[in-house]
């Protein structure tokens, strides 16, 4: 083999899908051993969903996609292993709970919930008195307010030529 | 030179520190004894330290700049590989140098608020110098005596690791993840907007010392809201684009306690943007109004605490140290301190009118703001409920996104529906013609896209009912537009130049609903959510994925490898139905000073929909890359949401002539001494 087809062959070698190959092992040897990541099948994606991962990225189990993650990993590769076993998530959850501790759990207990929903329900009790009040508050002068006495067509009225104003 | 240049910074830094304390002395004795000459002497030395931590922080760019890894704060957040614009942001990527930069921001603020009012709310000014000092002296006392820029190496103090003198070769590199183009601006600006809400607390704790509540401090504090409510918001979208893009999870928003440190503040501040407008116009809700301008500042200093404190984990990690019991301590004095002028002044602080129907934009203001404090609240509740649990039991809970997600998702879209009929409703009272005519054709709109939704199909409900309510909104904004550019057209104005003039003649109103507008577009993207895909395969050369109408095939993975990082890069080749449209390059980097790893991810961005690829590893066992391939509809519409919302900002801080000449609505007593008369 002369250098002239030496040359073509090796060019015909690096236009074909041989080079992109040997590029691609070549990054993969030349990257650091620990950078690595693994595919899981939807149903641990699914069952992953109540816990958190514990790297401190506070991202649900299901969605930490940290490289390597020192986490992540080994917890969905338990929750592989016990759905192999057949077991529900809540069997899981109990697991999960019973190994690692509540901290494991993506969601707060009820009391979490609880407690916005009551805060707003007050807000809501709170600001009905408030109208209450300030709707009663001086009836008498309020009568005076040449607004109030106000039939509705003329304040639609004055309402609409104020807005054409712009 | 280094060293010099160094010793003159922590000179500046020092004597900024006394400089500021004689602030506080002055101002305040100034204020009490009705000493002019005392108080301009405190608002000399307000602009003296602010020259003085200026020439701070250049020096400590110069440090930066020339890697003087005798610094313990150079060694720690920089190296000598790192481009010159990161070691720049570094200023802000490590605790002390972010104090310092926090600093630096608020007396620039001072200044500005000293020269402004140089003429105007002279009885106020001297406790608004007071105030600010008192905040400046805080973080100046920080920087001085616990974190300390300028500390060399081996120099012990609390939570100093290193005891032995020593120049290191080389630094430790900035974090990796901060090592993106938005970080260098996403900090600053953030900052811009914690550090801004210093100047109406500052108003508010003067207006109280001095009983002078009038609607003038009222109208001052107002415009000094609205700007670092701006940065603010800039910030957390900025800083939600780096999630997006860095982080590498698909995700933009993850309610980690740092975003959600951010988020209150703000929360806050709309609200009060919102029932100010209910004591400029009727000089109601005066009490509410200064708890919100006073809970704004103190969710400020609480965020801080978090984010320095390290009592909650979060990604936000690298700017930890114990500087917490420092930052509770000032927290608990100005807590302290606000309380006790509210409970003093509140007879100060009655409300002038009353309310005349329960369908009237009073009452929408009322609702906005309870709605807005019930997310603040959710949100709040969600970041110390892991430490309330581990004080209380003993056991430390954790709470993430599905929490934030079920509670503010309702609430949120409660206030999107609030926005578009708010504005809406006449004062006092609306009628029910007005009701008809202003939302007859909004409702039947939103319906009708309600129904179009349904027949494609589509079958997610928080999401269907947001794209509803952006319907809905959309058509209530466009219809004032419409009707306030039609009745100018009379005049004889083309439509785009009535438009104009309508927008430029009441900023305040036309900015508002520009700005409605952009949270429309924010939640078009937010509802986008609920369709997103994902789909994570191992594939070697030549292998595709399929996702949507996308086929993505692996070409070849690339190294890279320069004196900061070396990385691996994915090409993609991204073909739809057959014909190739774009090539992607996610991208795994391996910091070298650091040995961290960070995520570039590939990114086609439109207005339907992004495609987000992630080269997320290689896998042990087979060798090959393992691409996450993620398809998020509508996410561009959050950043076209933050444009239109800078816009609409900067439109409402334009002075327009119906400003000064806004009246208050009179309360009924006035009405009937104005009969008498």
């Amino acid at each position: 083999m002369n250098f002239k087809s030496l040359a073509r062959h090796y060019s015909r070698f690096l236009a074909g899908r041989n080079a992109s190959k040997v590029l691609f092992w070549l990054a993969l040897a030349m990257w650091p051993s620990a950078q690595f990541a693994q595919v899981f099948p939807p149903e641990v994606k699914k069952a992953s969903e109540p816990f958190v991962c514990q790297c401190r990225c506070n991202h649900q189990l299901s969605a930490c996609d940290m490289f390597g993650c020192g986490s992540a990993i080994p917890l969905r590769e338990e929750i592989q292993g016990h759905l192999k076993q057949g077991k529900t998530q809540q069997q899981i959850i109990d697991a999960f709970v019973a190994k690692y501790g509540q901290n494991i759990l993506s969601a707060p207990p009820k009391s979490a919930w609880v407690t916005p929903f009551a805060v707003l329900s007050c807000g809501l009790i709170l600001v009905f008195f408030v109208i209450k009040a300030w709707t009663q508050r001086k009836p008498k002068l309020a009568a005076a307010s040449p607004a109030a006495a106000m039939p509705d067509a003329y304040r639609d009225k004055l309402e609409r030529e104020l807005k054409d104003l712009g | 030179m280094l060293a010099l240049v160094s010793d003159f910074g922590q000179f500046c830094l020092l004597f900024a520190f006394c400089l500021s304390c004689y602030a506080i002395v002055s101002s305040f004795l100034g204020g009490k004894l009705g000493n002019r000459r005392l108080v301009e002497t405190a608002e000399r030395a307000v602009m003296a330290v602010c020259g003085l931590v200026t020439l701070t922080v250049f020096s400590l760019w110069y440090q930066l700049l020339n890697d003087n890894f005798n610094l313990q704060f150079v060694a720690a957040n920089s190296n000598r590989a790192m481009p010159w614009f990161y070691k720049f942001g570094a200023l802000w990527g490590g605790q002390e140098g972010s104090l310092v930069f926090w600093c630096w921001i608020l007396s620039l603020f001072s200044v500005t608020a000293v020269v402004l009012n140089l003429k105007k709310n002279r009885n106020l000014m001297p406790y608004v110098v007071g105030v600010i000092s008192m905040v400046t002296t805080f973080f100046l006392l920080v920087n001085n005596f616990v974190a300390n820029p300028f500390d060399m190496i081996g120099v012990i103090r609390p939570g100093n690791p290193v005891a032995t003198p020593f120049t290191p070769m080389d630094g430790n590199g900035l974090s990796a993840l901060l090592q993106y183009w938005a970080m260098v601006i996403h900090p600053p600006i953030l900052y811009t907007g914690y550090v801004g809400f210093t100047i109406p607390f500052a108003f508010a704790v003067a207006a109280l010392i001095t009983r002078d509540l009038d609607e003038e401090w009222i109208r001052t504090t107002r415009r000094w809201m609205m700007v670092p409510w701006l940065f603010q918001g800039i910030g957390i979208l900025l800083g939600a684009k780096w999630a997006y893009v860095v982080l590498g999870w698909g995700g933009y928003w993850g309610w980690d306690p740092v975003e959600n440190a951010s988020l209150m503040p703000w929360l806050a501040a709309t609200a009060f943007l919102h029932s100010v407008i209910m004591q400029e116009r009727k000089g109601m809700m005066k009490v509410w109004n200064m708890v919100l301008i006073l809970s704004t500042f103190l969710l400020c200093i609480f965020g801080t605490f978090l984010t320095r404190s390290g009592i909650v984990s979060s990604v936000h990690s690298f700017a930890q140290s114990p500087i917490g019991p420092y930052f509770s301590s000032f927290l608990f004095l100005m807590i302290s301190l606000s309380a006790y002028l509210l409970l003093t002044r509140l007879d100060a602080l009655k409300s002038e009118n009353r309310l005349d129907s329960v369908v009237s934009r009073e009452s929408s203001f009322l609702f906005n703001n309870l709605i807005l404090l019930a997310s603040m609240f959710a949100i709040l509740w969600g970041t110390i409920f892991p430490i309330i649990t581990e004080y209380l039991q003993n056991e430390k809970r954790t709470v993430s996104a599905p929490f934030y997600n079920k509670v503010n998702i309702p609430i949120g879209l409660f206030l999107l529906f609030l926005t578009g009929v708010g504005p809406l409703l006449a004062w006092r009272k609306t009628s029910m013609q007005s009701l008809k005519r202003n939302f007859t054709m909004p409702t039947i709109a939103a319906l009708m896209t309600g129904a179009v939704f349904f027949a494609f199909g589509m079958r997610h409900f928080y999401s269907m009912v947001c794209l509803i309510l952006c319907v809905f909104v959309m058509a209530t904004i466009l219809a004032e537009f419409h009707r306030g550019a039609n009745a100018r057209r009379r005049q004889g104005e083309s439509y785009v130049e009535a438009l104009w003039i309508l927008t430029f003649r009441n900023t305040r109103r036309y900015g508002g609903y520009i700005v409605h507008i952009a949270m429309v577009f924010l939640f078009v993207g937010f509802a986008g959510a609920g369709f997103n895909r994902d789909v994570q395969k191992e594939m070697g050369p030549g292998e595709s994925v399929e996702i949507g109408s996308y086929s993505l095939t692996l070409e070849q993975v690339k190294n890279k490898d320069n004196a900061n990082y070396a990385s691996a890069v994915a090409v993609m080749k991204v073909y739809q139905n057959g014909k190739l449209i774009d090539t992607l390059l996610p991208e795994r980097r391996f910091y070298k000073a650091r040995e961290e790893p960070t995520t570039e991810v590939g990114l086609r961005s439109s207005l339907k929909e992004d495609l987000y690829v992630v080269l997320s590893g290689f896998t042990p066992s087979t060798s090959k890359a393992v691409m996450h391939t993620f398809l998020n509809p509508l996410v561009s519409w959050i950043w076209i949401g933050g444009l239109v919302f800078m816009l609409g900002t900067v439109v409402c801080l334009i002075p327009d002539r119906h400003e000064k000449a806004i009246q208050k609505v009179p309360a009924p007593a006035e009405v009937e001494e104005l009969a008498k008369a």
